[in-house]
């Protein structure tokens, strides 16, 4: 069973940085979805995407709309097949579910079961990972405090408001005290103490040697939290490297370095 | 099995929580106790009619419960978008969808449970409780043919893009089986070639759900059933809802689901 | 748009609408039928087709009667290909009562020459081999059987009987010109059940629905000579069921004879009983007629004659 397999994953030999397996890797990945007409292409979403995330980094995966962010983690997910090429979470193909052993995933729109409570969610997707007795009990208890639902907890989430949705969905991803975090859009529609909040989570896993990878099109905080970022643009990766280095070479913020890249006239976004 | 376990739960949750099996039940109930306080020619012995009439509502009320749940299942999943945190944890498609089957036929079984338990009260009420026995193995009977229902309607919420429609269709095969199915034979052989050949291969190939209706019995106050027989209906419920649940695990494998 | 011109316009609408019904209703008459018409509310809701849950609950009681052992309409296919069109498919009348002409168990009616308990077999099971089933055909059938009435019984003893009640009075309330109903139901009520009032009361209220029933006051006439010992009652019933069947039928053939024969059979046996010999002859006579074993009843009146004969 995959609960009791939680350790023994399969990793592969390849070529490293500074000695350090990749976390997530991404081989020629290539996602084509079938023409909506009869006689058209198929519309191609990831071409020959190669990415690696390496562990303890926070990593953005950046890109305008449409760009074929959200279908590479769909790819990382399991949630769709690639037409060619491979995906890896900690050295096991991420075809086999128990490559999300170690993952925490906060999809961009949060919703859950809505007849659970905040608890019942979190005792659910806890036991999904093997987890039980006094040790769910407490992950749950600490995790309901660091998300201030404390006082809500028992309440069922039809009656939550969106920021509070979000919180339990931050939660659920932390309820198996990931290695790896994925977030799609972690601060979308948060509003600022939210957002800020967000960056401290994220920052405390980073401190804690856990790995972030995440979308957003919030720049000016992916240029503050990110160590590393992929720019990827109509599902060609355009760039890859540390956000400081990106940002020394092209003598401009990550704002300006992103539309550059993109091929946005940066003139007018001046 | 922790896994699977912890998906029927929340299927189960979501059952008590919903309203309608409160509503059905309620309505079972009332039309059962209006029924039995009118009397026929101011005579208070007769029963039979009021089990004949309770099964039904029951028969009618269990169906809708496990149709409905079934065909729901993994649409409203998909469609309130709870598949995707769920398939991002390491849950195999196929745990998925057995989870999702035990969790309404556990549930569908609870629900069945207490409205036998109101037919075997009222019986008791009225002095003519029947066979216990009877009672027993047309609860479990039932149920296991609710098992190859409700696999039938998670298997068709794979097919079938709406929950209605899933349910509709369901409810016509459903019913279709119960009063035609075991007249098939007679049907084929009453049918020139190859029609003939046509209609006896869906009289094999279609669960006979006839066979778990053993009301009449139970009305009419017949010895219960040899236990043997009762044995290989259950082995032929799992057989056809194992097949069903393959099929469901086969076409939800390939899916593609698209954040 | 504001709140009073919401009013107004809602209010022209109703008033449209209301106008629009009055109007229509009386010329809806014409293209709704007889609903247009209807006094009860079954008939209204279902129209003719009220006929069919009727036939259906009437079908019920016999099921009942049989605790659930009865040929599906698949099996009295079957029986009318291998048996001929005519074949009662419920075949124990054959086996029990060596022809009687009676369908199903229920339809109690008697010409003298039987009795019930040719008919009904008490609390005797009858091992038919599959009955109307046959064997099995394959292992589904065989399998199906375990859980399927196989066993023909009837209901008979600790007043189970009334069981076959509801479905008749059911039958009466979707069809209440349905009269064999009626006739059924006052079979069990008051022969079986110990109900001789049940039994009018039901049998008036079918008259009421189907007056000049020749059935339903023959059953009357019976109920008052059988259980009441009403004589000059049951008299004036049956000579009302008389006129009722000449009324309807005019001339005497093989459809309509066994109802005048019952008529005719019923008084001469009362005015036998009641030592009336002249009459009972008179009507034992013309009963010779109508009855398909005239030699029994010639017998019969032979026997009247050398009584009439010695008492002289």
């Amino acid at each position: 069973m995959i609960g009791s397999c939680a350790f023994a994953l399969r990793g592969t030999k390849t070529a490293t940085q500074a000695g350090v397996e990749p976390i997530l890797r991404t081989e020629h990945l290539r996602v084509e979805y079938p023409a909506s007409r009869r006689g058209e292409p198929p519309k191609v979403a990831v071409k020959d995407l190669t990415l690696r995330v390496y562990p303890g980094e926070v990593f953005g995966f950046l890109g305008p709309n449409g760009a074929g962010k959200t279908t590479t983690m769909n790819v990382l997910l399991g949630f769709v097949r690639p037409t060619s090429g491979e995906a890896y979470l900690f050295g096991v193909n991420v075809k086999d579910p128990i490559a999300r052993q170690r993952i925490g995933y906060l999809p961009e729109l949060t919703y859950y079961y809505r007849f659970l409570t905040a608890e019942e969610i979190l005792r659910f997707y806890g036991r999904l990972f093997g987890l039980g007795g006094p040790e769910l009990d407490r992950r749950i208890e600490r995790l309901l405090k660091l998300v201030e639902l404390e006082p809500a907890r028992n309440r069922q989430l039809k009656h939550y408001s969106k920021g509070m949705q979000q919180r339990v969905g931050l939660a659920q991803a932390l309820i198996n005290d990931p290695d790896l975090l994925i977030l799609d859009e972690p601060t979308s529609g948060l509003d600022p103490i939210g957002r800020m909040k967000v960056r401290e989570i994220i920052q405390r896993l980073k401190n804690e040697g856990k790995t972030v990878f995440f979308s957003s099109h919030e720049l000016g905080e992916v240029e503050t939290v990110c160590d590393r970022v992929a720019i990827v643009h109509q599902g060609e990766l355009k760039v890859e490297g540390r956000v400081d280095e990106l940002v020394r070479s092209h003598q401009a913020n990550l704002e300006q370095v992103f539309l550059r890249i993109i091929g946005y006239p940066t003139s007018l976004a001046a | 099995m922790k896994t699977w376990f912890a998906l029927a739960g929340v299927v189960v949750r979501e059952l008590y929580r919903r309203k309608d099996f409160y509503v059905l039940f309620v309505l079972t109930a009332l039309i059962t106790l209006l029924l039995a306080s009118v009397d026929f020619f101011e005579d208070v012995r007769v029963v039979r009619y009021l089990r004949e009439v309770t099964l039904l509502l029951i028969w009618v009320s269990a169906l809708v419960i496990a149709v409905v749940t079934a065909a729901r299942q993994v649409p409203a999943e998909r469609e309130s978008r709870t598949i995707f945190p769920l398939l991002a944890k390491p849950v195999t498609r196929a745990q998925v969808v057995v989870g999702k089957f035990a969790g309404v036929w556990l549930a569908s079984g609870l629900a069945l449970a207490l409205f036998y338990g109101f037919y075997l009260l009222v019986g008791a009420l009225q002095g003519a409780p029947g066979s216990w026995t009877l009672g027993l193995q047309a609860f479990w009977l039932h149920w296991m043919m609710l098992a190859v229902v409700v696999s039938m309607a998670i298997l068709g919420s794979l097919i079938f893009s709406a929950p209605s429609v899933n349910s509709t269709i369901c409810f016509i095969v459903v019913a279709g089986i119960l009063l035609l199915a075991g007249h098939l034979n007679v049907i084929a052989a009453a049918q020139p070639d190859p029609w003939g050949s046509v209609v006896y291969g869906l009289y094999y190939a279609l669960p006979h759900l006839e066979l778990f209706d053993v009301r009449d019995l139970l009305i009419h106050e017949h010895p219960p059933v040899a236990w043997g027989a009762v044995g290989v209906a259950t082995l032929y419920a799992a057989v056809y809802a194992g097949i069903f649940l393959l099929g469901a695990w086969w076409i939800f494998r390939k899916k593609a689901l698209p954040t | 748009m504001n709140g009073r011109t919401t009013i107004l316009i809602a209010g022209a609408l109703v008033t449209t609408a209301v106008a629009l019904a009055a109007w229509l209703e009386p010329r809806s008459g014409a293209w709704r039928g007889r609903r247009a018409h209807a006094d009860s509310f079954l008939l209204a809701l279902l129209g003719d087709g009220r006929r069919l849950f009727a036939n259906h609950f009437f079908v019920k009681a016999d099921v009942y009667l049989h605790s659930g052992y009865y040929p599906s309409i698949f099996d009295q296919a079957r029986a009318a290909c291998e048996h001929g069109v005519d074949a009662d498919p419920a075949a124990h009348d054959h086996e029990a009562g060596e022809g009687h002409g009676a369908g199903p168990a229920t339809r109690a009616h008697c010409t003298e020459d039987c009795t019930h308990d040719e008919h009904e077999h008490g609390a005797h099971r009858e091992a038919v081999a599959g009955g109307f089933m046959g064997p099995p055909r394959d292992w589904i059938e065989r399998l199906a059987r375990h859980f399927k009435v196989t066993e023909h019984t009837h209901l008979a003893g600790g007043r189970t009987e009334a069981e076959v009640l509801p479905w008749l009075r059911l039958a009466s309330e979707f069809d209440p010109h349905q009269v064999e109903v009626y006739t059924t139901a006052a079979y069990w009520l008051a022969d079986r059940l110990g109900k001789p009032d049940q039994a009018e009361v039901f049998l008036r209220r079918g008259l009421r629905a189907n007056p000049d029933s020749e059935e339903i006051l023959l059953e009357l006439g019976r109920l008052a000579w059988q259980h009441r010992r009403d004589a000059e009652r049951a008299r004036h019933l049956w000579q009302a069921a008389e006129r009722a069947w000449r009324l309807h039928n005019g001339t005497v053939n093989e459809t309509n004879r066994l109802v005048l024969g019952r008529i005719v059979g019923l008084r001469a046996q009362m005015e036998e009983e009641l030592g009336n010999y002249e009459e009972a002859i008179r009507y034992w006579t013309r009963l010779q007629e109508l009855s398909p074993h005239p030699e029994a009843v010639a017998q019969r009146v032979a026997s009247l004659r050398e009584r009439l004969a010695a008492m002289h």
